[in-house]
């Protein structure tokens, strides 16, 4: 469901959170991201992401009560923790979001 | 009822984002005050031929900066709810059964503290502490070198 090189960079970047929580590797974290929501709306819908919102509108209106789905609504959830500009210190909600959401989205991936 | 929430959760962003724009408008108020004493200051320094008087205008300027300080704390607490607030609305537009809302929803905010104003102290945030920066050393500078109408 998720090429190998998204999923090499995303288990990276849980190996050693602090280190993509700001400068290129935070970018290069997020366009990470992006391409994996792309490559789940490819997969789930059969078309590209083009917008994280529309993407998470539409795994909302899924009924499925698989681990892996209901991992992935709480990830899209707490998508703006990676994508925050404002001018608080974002690391510890990047390390949060990269610990808990996209490690536990991987572990149901994996085990679904 | 989740109608209900919504409108709930976009009165108190409003409320939040009227708040902060206050902070924010009472901040620049102080800062063009305290450039306008300041300057003036300096001016009639130059001009008394009383370079002692230099380390007053630099003294304003921290009193000024400490004060400005304080209303961008405040600011920054109400932005921060206004964040969550804004998470709580992308919920609803996402049509998540949950949306999250954040603990209380309410105006009160935590005393400025020292920790915060060092916060204020960071790079990112330089277009707030350089002009007062410039500021203070400015008048310092005045008066090392003895700059005075002749």
């Amino acid at each position: 469901m998720i090429s190998e090189p998204t999923m090499k960079r995303l288990l990276a970047a849980i190996d050693e959170p602090k280190s993509y929580c700001s400068g290129a590797k935070r970018k290069q974290l997020q366009a990470t991201f992006d391409k994996l929501l792309d490559e789940l709306s490819m997969k789930l819908f059969n078309e590209p992401c083009t917008n994280r919102m529309v993407f998470r509108q539409k795994v909302n209106s899924q009924s499925s009560v698989s681990a892996a789905v209901q991992a992935l609504k709480q990830m899209l959830k707490n998508q703006d923790l990676l994508f925050s500009k404002d001018y608080r210190d974002h690391a510890d909600e990047i390390v949060k979001f990269l610990t808990n959401d996209v490690a536990h989205f991987l572990e149901a991936l994996r085990g679904g | 009822m989740a109608e209900n929430n919504k409108d709930i959760a976009l009165k108190a962003w409003e409320v939040y984002q009227g708040l902060a724009k206050g902070m924010g408008e009472s901040a620049w108020r102080i800062r063009s005050i305290c450039f306008a004493m300041t300057s003036a200051l300096i001016a009639y320094t130059y001009n008394s031929s009383a370079p002692l008087l230099y380390i007053l205008a630099s003294f304003v300027c921290v009193l000024f900066f400490v004060l400005e300080a304080g209303y961008r704390r405040l600011q920054d607490q109400y932005i921060e709810k206004s964040i969550s607030i804004e998470r709580t609305l992308n919920d609803f537009i996402a049509n998540d059964d949950h949306p999250v809302f954040p603990e209380s929803i309410g105006t009160d905010v935590d005393t400025p503290t020292f920790a915060g104003l060092l916060k204020l102290l960071a790079v990112k945030r330089i277009i707030f502490w350089l002009p007062y920066l410039i500021l203070f050393l400015l008048p310092i500078a005045l008066y090392v070198f003895d700059i005075k109408k002749i």
